[in-house]
């Protein structure tokens, strides 16, 4: 089973609006998270699964989990290629 | 000798080009940091020009990010881009039109009071953009494609200083984007603006977390807008109607 992924220390993080901005002082790489990704973003704290991740917010949403979880995914996989993640350690 | 204010810091270059650079006036309360040699510069203006921005950029206490930057009637436009995008024009244009110069080049602030240097800088334009303009090219000025006008033969050069009370602040970021098409201005994401500064900046890597704060702040305190334009002073007249 895939370890669950965690976020790269340290990130600096400021809200604009209704985005979230991180910012990896180490490589300069910033993002800009819409309200659904802050929300994933917010959520990967090194413990929780991605799937349990997509339970969490398609019950937030009130939608089924197969609604969103390309969305998730590919938000996970975009912080993860722009090195806002690394996959936690047991 | 000769001795330029650029981005904070003055800069000394070979005299035979004082009336190229007339519009970067010293100052003398900002510190010295180097000079260029003759040898080292040959005798083509536009060069001279990048050695003494790199030496000003490597030195500047300021946070510099590349993109141009001209006044409004209430504040600061900042327009940010790479070179041989079009900024240079789009620039030209806004100044032809009202706007008063700051920088073609580069927004420098200071990451505390986020008062912006103004860097009057010569404009290096192409044939095609001198055309555009109604400036007529002329080969005796040109360095290899592109010929360098001074600020003062466009406009009003405003000039400012990080160091003001009170600060000249920005007030409008607008991330153009050159293309076919109609010309449009609409509201646009300050997070993008965000990521746009900080993409461009020359040297927020020296203090990376204050840089990063620093233009959030800059941009939480603007209006960000998203322009389309294939020409520029048609964007031009449309900033000047709305800004």
């Amino acid at each position: 089973m895939p370890r669950p992924p965690t976020r790269i220390a340290p990130v600096v993080e400021e809200e604009l609006d209704d985005d979230v901005c991180v910012y990896l002082p180490a490589t300069n790489q910033a993002m800009v998270l819409n309200r659904t990704a802050a929300d994933v973003w917010r959520l990967l704290d090194g413990q929780t699964s991605v799937e349990t991740i997509i339970t969490a917010l398609a019950h937030a949403y009130s939608v089924d989990a197969d609604d969103i979880r390309a969305d998730v995914l590919a938000v996970v996989d975009d912080l993860r290629s722009r090195g806002f993640l690394s996959e936690s350690s047991d | 000798m000769t001795t330029l204010r650029m981005l904070g810091v003055r800069v000394g270059v070979p005299e035979e080009f004082a009336d190229w650079f007339a519009d970067l006036a010293d100052d003398a309360e900002q510190p010295h940091v180097g000079q260029l040699s003759g040898q080292a510069t040959g005798s083509d203006p536009l060069a001279v020009l990048t050695s003494a921005t790199l030496l000003a950029v490597e030195h500047s206490e300021l946070l510099c990010m590349h993109a141009g930057v001209v006044a409004g009637q209430n504040g600061l436009v900042v327009l940010p881009g790479v070179s041989g995008l079009g900024k240079t024009t789009l620039v030209a244009a806004l100044v032809q039109s009202g706007f008063g110069y700051v920088s073609d080049e580069a927004l420098a602030i200071d990451r505390a009071k986020l008062g912006v240097e103004s860097f009057a800088r010569p404009l290096a334009l192409s044939a095609a953009s001198c055309d555009l303009l109604g400036l007529d090219f002329s080969a005796t000025d040109s360095a290899g494609a592109e010929m360098l006008v001074r600020p003062s033969e466009l406009g009003r050069i405003s000039s400012i200083r990080a160091s003001d009370v009170p600060a000249t602040n920005v007030n409008e970021i607008v991330l153009a984007q050159r293309g076919p098409g109609a010309t449009s201005l609409r509201p646009g994401r300050r997070g993008e603006a965000v990521v746009e500064l900080l993409t461009r900046s020359f040297n927020s890597f020296r203090q990376p977390t204050d840089s990063f704060h620093a233009i959030v702040e800059t941009v939480r305190n603007a209006r960000v807008w998203r322009a389309c334009y294939s020409d520029a002073r048609e964007l031009a007249e449309l900033m000047r109607a709305r800004f």
